[in-house]
């Protein structure tokens, strides 16, 4: 059974500073000191608690402003493009699967059933994932014209005229050991990649990777949210596309945390892992 | 196919972002209205929340509480963030009016869901003084320090009242029957 967080009252006090007003960097560090100790099921519930209280005591009586409703569809557009496709791809993973199903076919008749009956599994889960989504698509001639790769359309930006590209940097934390890798960025597009090799595997449940972007025009002190990522442990290249969650008007520099899973609002910067600062001009 | 809009997006259905638009966006501008300054920061963070919603989509757990609840409690953890940012930059916006809400038995709305409804039977069983201090915080959206100068008390009670209150509120929640004088206690 899974401990409460009502036998610490420390705990308490910091979760429901949290949920009513919010809590500063050393307050963060010790809250997820504290967290990171057991595995609390009930660490949210002050939290819901305020919000069904926001329910209860706030009417929803104003419509959405169509201007902010068109610009949160464009902003779903640009979601579904960057996330929802194609969320993380792990290209040495990919290549070592198809080096094994390459290798894998002049063999033995067993091994070959072996290895067909695994692409088939596959395609079936993946199908399954999709499901949903087939059956409410409606009918339309099917013109098979193959989506490019991440890594594709992290060359295509980078051909980009305006495109920045710096290198990765690592800092003396422990995940950041022979990492190399680079950043690339539209301005105008707003969009860019993240390219990492040898950057440490992360268990999403405890912990997950974040990129900030650090915009001239607003300091140092409050770096842009580029969004959250994990890197698996099969190894090789991930490429990770950059959602930044406002629009970036100068960038100075890329970095990457550590932070509790989904991220966070304001970084502690407890775990700096990797910085890429842009060069001037 | 599941019906919450939250787990199609968290499966990779790209409709379901747009669907929460639809279905979600006006509760989230009205949270958002409600612990904003302004009208302009009311709308950046309004796309905050949503791009904090898709991203979390996969957090969200039916047999935990309602989409509604669970999309409050993402936005509620944004705008709380910006309005100690924006404390911390000793903003000087000028606030746009609101009305003052203040909690009734069956909550604001006969959409309310029922974790709302139930949550407020339970806030409207604390003492006043107690009911006060979780309505300046939870729907005015004022500090602690705010509060504590508001109400002219120490910093330290109205910690105090906003942690038991809390705990109260939860209590009474999730028990039946509750003597109300046990909780005024």
């Amino acid at each position: 059974m899974s401990p409460s967080v009502m036998n610490n009252e420390r705990l308490v006090e910091l979760l429901v500073q949290r949920a009513t007003d919010g809590l500063n960097a050393s307050e963060r560090v010790e809250l997820n000191r504290l967290l990171g100790q057991e595995q609390y099921s009930d660490s949210e519930q002050f939290e819901q608690t305020a919000a069904a209280l926001l329910l209860a005591g706030c009417p929803e009586d104003e419509p959405l402003p169509d201007d902010l409703r068109e610009r949160l569809l464009n902003q779903a557009d640009a979601f579904a493009t960057q996330n929802v496709a194609s969320p993380v791809a792990d290209l040495g993973a990919i290549r070592a699967q198809r080096a094994q199903e390459i290798s894998a076919a002049p063999a033995r008749g067993g091994g070959s059933k072996l290895a067909w009956f695994a692409v088939a599994a596959s395609l079936l889960i993946a199908l399954a994932g999709w499901w949903p989504r087939l059956m409410n698509e409606p009918t339309e001639p099917q013109v098979n014209i193959p989506e490019p790769t991440l890594e594709q359309r992290r060359d295509q930006l980078m051909a980009q005229a305006g495109s920045i590209r710096a290198d990765w940097k690592g800092t003396e934390d422990a995940a950041a050991a022979n990492v190399t890798g680079d950043v690339v960025w539209d301005p105008r597009a707003q969009t860019g990649y993240v390219r990492f090799h040898g950057l440490a595997a992360n268990n999403p449940k405890q912990s997950q990777y974040q990129l900030w972007i650090f915009d001239k025009t607003r300091g140092d002190q409050y770096p842009v949210d580029g969004g959250v990522f994990d890197v698996p442990a099969s190894g090789g290249d991930v490429i990770v596309p950059i959602l930044a969650k406002l629009p970036i008007s100068d960038a100075a520099m890329f970095a990457v945390t550590i932070e509790r899973p989904g991220g966070v609002v304001v970084s502690d910067r407890g775990r700096l892992v990797l910085v890429a600062p842009v060069s001037a001009g | 196919m599941t019906d919450f809009v939250l787990t199609r997006i968290a499966q990779g259905d790209s409709r379901a972002l747009r669907e929460c638009i639809d279905q979600f966006g006006s509760l989230v501008w009205s949270i958002a209205r409600r612990l904003t300054r302004t009208r302009a920061d009311a709308e950046d963070a309004v796309q905050e929340i949503f791009t904090d919603l898709w991203r979390s989509a996969s957090r969200f757990d039916a047999s935990q509480g309602s989409e509604k609840v669970f999309i409050a409690t993402i936005a509620r953890r944004r705008l709380i963030d910006r309005l100690r940012r924006s404390a911390a930059q000793g903003s000087t916006e000028s606030i746009d009016d609101v009305e003052t809400l203040t909690w009734t038995e069956s909550g604001n709305k006969a959409e309310t869901c029922a974790e709302a409804q139930t949550a407020a039977r339970a806030v409207m069983q604390l003492r006043p003084e107690q009911r006060q201090v979780l309505e300046l915080g939870l729907l005015q959206g004022l500090s602690h320090s705010e509060i504590a100068d508001a109400l002219k008390m120490p910093l330290g009670t109205v910690k105090t009242m906003m942690r038991r209150g809390l705990i109260q509120v939860r209590q009474l929640m999730g028990v039946t029957s509750v003597d109300s004088d046990e909780v005024a206690s």
